[in-house]
């Protein structure tokens, strides 16, 4: 007997809306991937176990005291309709969603500061797709033109190549920061140029944004590449 | 004996009733500082504004010391050259009387008005080391130079007769034309205009401190109109009334201007700098025209500001803050108007014509030495932020704080 999807949201639900507002990003990531992981196929699950399990698995305080499952107790006693959102509606993700539709690069194999980096750059990238489907081209293009004048490293410059000859959203750059920040600061000045100096502040801070929901973003910001 | 008794404590009591009024004045005049930092600091967006504010504050101080050492005498010490050019002493004054020393005061806070105004046009993308270089050039050279030429007894447009009560040319042209000198050799901010010649908007973060910065600039100039009679005398009712009516008919003229003429898009900010329009052209006649003219000044002012403004974007001369439309431009209007609206006098071709060569002759010497004022400090800094600069703002790029630390997220952590 498998469990359905409203279930399994509404579990969800319960140990989302049960942690403290205070909790990190990462830290409520890991408590849903352990209730995924552990009760996704059980269709009974037993709370006082779940919370059981997080306190050996991760480490943090939120779930080292008694008041985490007191708090599931009282969620759980509500009706559906009051207990809070489903934190799949609310969490990043990072490599989810559909890249073709958003535009936002699926950033499969990258973790810490190449993942924040690179969702901040296919934000930026899928804002500009955003603006007209035809911007990608040159967007791409005028970093090709720029690739030469931007003094980056050769395995840097090579990655930025063939991101800009690829139209697979997959391709990945990596860098140190001061190279990392001419590519961002060469997509600022081409969005100027395209969008105007409004619209690019905007952008870029949407970016950044995005990318600082990520867990990774904790130990590496992305505004650190601006 | 009682007679001349009664006229020596009379004389006394003038005497200290000017140096009360003098007082004030400056110190109303100091206010306009606050004034300019808040118009132009609300004009610009959030990561650039505390930028804005140090370069008010920072011109306003080294133009005081520059002013003190050398503008000062330049500008009103004793003319020997015979050409009426320029002053050669009272440098460094520190042997004067006591009524030097206030209208050195005030006039120190006038130097520091014609650099302010530079600040504001050239905001967002000027590096902050090259603009606090020609502000001294300016508060040094530039200024009294051509301010000998109007204000010291011998200068040479003194001797013909130019009529500039209170510096609509030697103030506020002077800070037109050397904020229009400095968008020529800056160029515009990154995208203000596109491939296309379309222009894009780049709005301020704070209009309502726009709005604060214009009644303050407008409170203040009663004292820079007013205190330019040097005296308490009963002129200062006139004058007062017509740098009000003319401010308030530069905001009438502004809006019918735009109503009628353009877009009719009546944005605060404009409508300010209409007010502003009408405050700068009443300042070289308002002491020499009835109130009537002062009203048809003002509004005259408010419609060239709309086409002064129109005039700029049209040559792609990115003006954050209006000020060569304001105070370049409505400058030499005013000039202009104190010649054409004389009281007893008016339309007299003679001082018209000498209006003219004033108007001129402000325009060529200062947009001239700014210009090369700026290619001179251009060898020794770069004038311009780097791209990323201006991409992250000047605040952190240039001063390493921020103005709104819990909104902007243009810095790093």
């Amino acid at each position: 007997m498998s469990v359905s999807t409203e279930e399994k949201s509404l579990r969800r639900r319960i140990l989302f809306n049960s942690l403290d507002k205070g909790t990190p990003v990462d830290i409520v990531q890991s408590a849903i991937d352990l209730l995924e992981n552990e009760y996704g196929d059980q269709p009974e699950i037993r709370y006082t176990e779940l919370v059981k399990k997080l306190r050996e698995s991760v480490d943090h305080p939120a779930f080292k005291s008694g008041g985490l499952l007191g708090r599931i107790m009282m969620v759980r006693n509500k009706s559906a309709e009051e207990i809070g959102p489903d934190p799949v509606d609310t969490l990043p993700k990072p490599s989810g969603g559909s890249p073709m539709a958003s535009g936002v690069a699926q950033l499969t194999g990258l973790e810490g500061r190449d993942l924040v980096f690179n969702t901040l750059f296919s934000h930026i990238t899928a804002a500009v797709i955003q603006r007209g489907q035809d911007n990608d081209q040159a967007y791409r293009e005028n970093f090709l033109r720029e690739a030469l004048n931007m003094n980056l490293s050769q395995e840097c410059g090579s990655k930025l190549v063939a991101w800009a000859k690829s139209s697979a959203a997959t391709s990945s750059i990596s860098g140190e920061d001061a190279e990392l920040q001419k590519i961002v600061n060469t997509a600022f000045v081409w969005m100027c140029g395209k969008f105007g100096p409004v619209d690019a502040d905007k952008i870029l801070l949407r970016a950044v944004g995005m990318a600082e929901q990520l867990p990774a973003a904790f130990d590496h910001s992305p505004r650190k590449f601006l | 004996m009682e007679t001349t008794n009664i006229e020596m404590v009379s004389e006394s009591l003038q005497t200290n009733m000017n140096f009360l009024w003098v007082a004030v004045c400056a110190a109303l005049v100091f206010i306009m500082q606050a004034g300019f930092a808040m118009l132009e600091s609300g004009m610009v967006r959030s990561k650039n504004s505390i930028n804005v504010i140090m370069k008010n504050l920072t011109d306003m101080c080294f133009g005081a010391l520059v002013f003190w050492g050398v503008g000062y005498g330049i500008m009103f010490g004793s003319v020997t050259d015979g050409w009426g050019l320029f002053g050669t002493d009272t440098f460094m004054l520190s042997n004067g009387n006591s009524w030097d020393y206030m209208v050195m005061t005030y006039q120190m806070l006038f130097a520091a008005t014609a650099a302010t105004v530079v600040s504001g046009a050239l905001a967002e993308r000027i590096r902050f080391g090259a603009y606090v270089l020609v502000a001294i050039l300016i508060t040094a050279v530039i200024y009294p130079v051509f301010g000998c030429w109007v204000w010291n007894d011998g200068g040479w447009l003194n001797q013909l007769g130019f009529i500039d009560f209170a510096g609509s040319s030697v103030v506020h042209s002077v800070g037109g034309w050397c904020a229009l000198a400095g968008l020529v050799v800056l160029g515009p901010r990154l995208g203000r205009f596109g491939q296309d010649g379309e222009v894009r908007e780049i709005g301020g973060h704070n209009l309502p401190l726009v709005a604060f910065g214009g009644m303050i600039l407008w409170f203040g100039w009663f004292g820079f109109n007013g205190g330019s009679t040097q005296e308490a005398s009963s002129d200062i009712g006139g004058i007062l009334l017509n740098t009000h009516l003319s401010g308030s008919a530069g905001v009438v003229g502004f809006v019918l201007a735009k109503t009628i003429f353009s877009d009719g898009k009546l944005l605060m900010t404009d409508t300010v700098n209409g007010g502003l329009a009408g405050l700068v052209a009443i300042t070289a006649g308002c002491a020499s025209m009835s109130p009537t003219y002062a009203v048809l000044t003002g509004l005259c002012a408010g419609a060239i500001c709309v086409a002064a403004t129109a005039m700029c974007l049209r040559m792609k001369w990115d003006d954050a803050v209006g000020a060569v439309g304001v105070h370049g431009v409505c400058g030499a209007w005013g000039t202009l108007a104190a010649g054409l609206f004389l009281t007893d006098n008016m339309f007299n071709m003679d001082i018209i014509t000498v209006q003219l060569i004033g108007m001129a002759t402000c325009a060529v010497w200062t947009f001239t030495t700014a210009w090369v004022a700026f290619k001179l400090v251009s060898i020794i800094i770069d004038l311009r932020v780097s791209t990323t600069d201006e991409q992250r703002g000047l605040d952190f790029s240039e001063h390493h704080e921020v103005g709104y630390p819990e909104f902007q997220a243009t810095l790093h952590n």
